[in-house]
């Protein structure tokens, strides 16, 4: 039988597509090391966000994490690069839902801004477990400075955060333009929020909300003003 | 009647609405710093210069602090909103052409979004507001103090109000508090300024209680318990749903003072509402010795079945046994014109401990202040509240107060003054007459 299968290659980020001929036996036995395959990589999830959580994320090494999941530590490089790389796939995945929670409570009347607001807070809301230790695998993860060392985990939640930004915009009738001015402000804007909110010690992070609710006001503000600008040279 | 006047009487009602906003931390650190080097010049210059120049300069000067202060205003909102208050009710604090500046500013706060709401919602009670009522408005129907009301419908049917505060409020009072004490350095070249600093911490103090809603919901459930069986109806809250920044209250249909006046209604009904908006101050007063010191018309529902709506408890001080007896005693002796008790309550509440040591100056006013203030109550019979000569002998005295600027006194008294001020305001703006001194006297008489 023709067997197609895709797999994701953590290492280099790749999406590999397969076509090979395979036996029914080979079919069983590769759907178990697949199967074992997604088992262990959710099990280090796990262990790894317990041992954040109980030893903090600065004092926790690859060593502890591979020996809490017993398996070699070579085994564990096989499924996540780095401690970082580990910690933002750990974020993805929460922000992920976040955005899942968004689309459910949005109910499509909000304005521009509101709506930024609910995909912003509640990402930041699904958030919550990883927030003592999301400055620095934001720092390592999403640096605004390396190009060069971009971690695949942390471009992911990149792309994710600004599509959905982008199909905001859309229908407020905005078209977001890759690597514009407006867009650099909007991410520029979000990782402050995220800094902000990592470090906030007010009650349940009143004052992100508050933060959150300028920042979006600024942003709406800014490429309004563009708009505005554009239709009035259209005009001229 | 001269604009100053109507001005003055007014101020105590255009207090607007309260909300936070980030910019406001900046921008009040650059307004503060401006206005004191600009006391730093002031008091540079007038060294070199005679009397009169001293005052222009004096004059010019301020003026000039106020428009730049107005300048910056117009990004500060919530507790900027809150010194506003302060120092227009302690004219003392800062020069009276500021404290015009800052009550003719318009605090129009921008709602809050359903968004933000939901959010507050989530961290306070756990759930959306549609999960927790049947029916709740997006919109606000109503600003409150320091967060906006909104309408919402119980799952057992009942009509509710529910007052959400705007997020970290208390952060920035505290913020604002600790750049108004910075503004206030810049003067302490002025007489007793050592005293402006306890009349800053006491308004941090009194403000900060306000922000959290719960103690708010205890003292609103106080005063509907000392209420029932009269025309008087303070809502009935819901604990469950209420937490310090989310209060939920029965809602209670009827109109603010501004849509009755609209109306142009008798001057029966005036009477009535007038009569019992005072009830409920000297009632609270007298029975619970608290001071209800947010007194302002948007804070009572003129009900059509006559009944008046008592329903903002947000800011009240209470008096301490040792206060309390001051104050009754120092009424009697106003009352029976005592002038040894007089000097004694005088001395207490300026702080000091010999009445030798009072300033004649002040004494002579605030004796003429108090019995202004009484008034009403010594006249025995009915009171006409908006008779021109007691308004506009109150204007002048207003006046007189803020260009003397007296600071050393018991900041306590700064509540009380704001609700006898506001009470007085507030029964010119209804036109009313009726025999305030009965229900007063008979209150006395019932609870000293």
């Amino acid at each position: 039988m023709i067997f197609f299968h895709i797999f994701f290659d953590f290492i280099s980020g790749q999406h590999y597509v397969n076509v090979t001929k395979v036996t029914l036996t080979q079919v069983t036995l590769m759907r178990i090391t697949q199967e074992a395959k997604k088992e262990n990589r959710k099990k280090i999830l796990r262990v790894a966000e317990k041992l954040f959580t109980r030893k903090g994320y600065e004092q926790t090494t690859t060593r502890d994490i591979s020996e809490s999941c017993g398996m070699a530590k070579g085994t564990l490089f096989n499924y996540f690069k780095s401690k970082e790389t580990l910690a933002m796939t750990l974020v993805a995945q929460a922000m992920d839902k976040g955005r899942k929670n968004y689309l459910r409570r949005k109910s499509g009347r909000e304005s521009l801004v509101e709506e930024l607001f609910l995909l912003v807070a509640s990402e930041l809301r699904a958030l919550r477990p990883y927030r003592d230790y999301i400055g620095p695998v934001l720092e390592s993860g999403m640096s605004v400075f390396s190009k060069k060392s971009i971690c695949p985990a942390g471009e992911e939640v990149r792309l994710a955060h600004m599509e959905t930004v982008a199909s905001i915009l859309d229908a407020h009738g905005f078209e977001m333009v890759p690597n514009s001015i407006p867009v650099t402000l909007y991410w520029s804007l979000y990782l402050g929020i995220l800094a902000f909110w990592s470090n906030d010690t007010s009650e349940n992070q009143v004052e992100t909300l508050a933060m959150i609710d300028y920042s979006m006001q600024t942003f709406v503000n800014t490429i309004s003003a563009n708009l505005q600008l554009r239709e009035a040279a259209g005009n001229e | 009647m001269n604009e100053n006047t109507q001005f003055i009487l007014t101020t105590e009602q255009t207090k607007k609405i309260p909300v936070s906003s980030f910019m406001r931390m900046w921008s009040l650190g650059s307004s503060q710093a401006r206005i004191a080097a600009r006391y730093f010049a002031y008091a540079a210059q007038k060294q070199f210069v005679s009397k009169d120049r001293k005052k222009e300069l004096q004059n010019h000067f301020h003026l000039k602090s106020a428009l730049q202060l107005l300048g910056t205003m117009g990004y500060l909102r919530g507790a900027i909103m809150k010194m506003g208050q302060l120092l227009a009710n302690m004219p003392q604090l800062l020069p009276h052409e500021l404290v015009e500046v800052f009550e003719s500013l318009q605090f129009e706060a921008p709602p809050m979004h359903y968004s933000l709401i939901r959010e507050v919602f989530l961290d306070e009670l756990g759930k959306e507001p549609e999960e927790i009522f049947s029916r709740f408005d997006k919109r606000a129907f109503a600003a409150a103090s320091l967060g906006q009301v909104h309408r919402a419908r119980l799952r057992n049917g009942k009509e509710v109000a529910v007052k959400i505060q705007y997020p970290s409020i208390a952060e920035t009072i505290n913020a604002d508090m600790k750049a108004l004490s910075l503004l206030l350095q810049s003067m302490r070249f002025k007489k007793d300024f050592q005293y402006l600093h306890a009349h800053v911490q006491d308004a941090r103090n009194v403000f900060l209680k306000e922000v959290d809603y719960r103690s708010e919901a205890s003292f609103m459930e106080k005063n509907r318990k000392l209420f029932i069986g009269t025309q008087i109806v303070v809502p009935v809250h819901y604990p469950e749903l209420c937490t310090r920044r989310i209060l939920t209250m029965e809602y209670l249909p009827g109109k603010h003072v501004h849509n009755f006046l609209a109306q142009k209604p008798g001057i029966a009904k005036r009477n009535h509402f007038g009569e019992l908006i005072s009830y409920s101050l000297v009632h609270s007063w007298f029975s619970l010795r608290t001071v209800y010191a947010d007194l302002h018309p948007g804070n009572y529902v003129l009900m059509d079945d006559g009944r008046l709506g008592f329903i903002d408890f947000g800011c009240y001080r209470q008096f301490d046994e040792e206060r309390w007896k001051l104050q009754i005693d120092g009424e009697t002796a106003m009352f029976q014109d005592d002038q040894e008790k007089l000097m004694h309550f005088l001395t207490k509440l300026a702080m000091h401990s010999h009445p030798e040591a009072l300033d004649p100056e002040w004494v002579d006013l605030f004796l003429r202040q108090m019995k202004w203030i009484i008034a009403p109550i010594t006249a025995r019979g009915p009171f006409d509240f908006a008779g021109k000569e007691y308004v506009e002998h109150g204007a002048k005295l207003l006046r007189e107060s803020f260009r003397k600027g007296y600071t050393r006194l018991d900041p306590f008294y700064n509540w009380s003054n704001r609700t006898l001020l506001g009470h007085r305001a507030l029964m010119y703006r209804l036109k009313c007459s009726f025999d305030y001194s009965s229900l007063y006297l008979g209150e006395m008489q019932k609870y000293s």
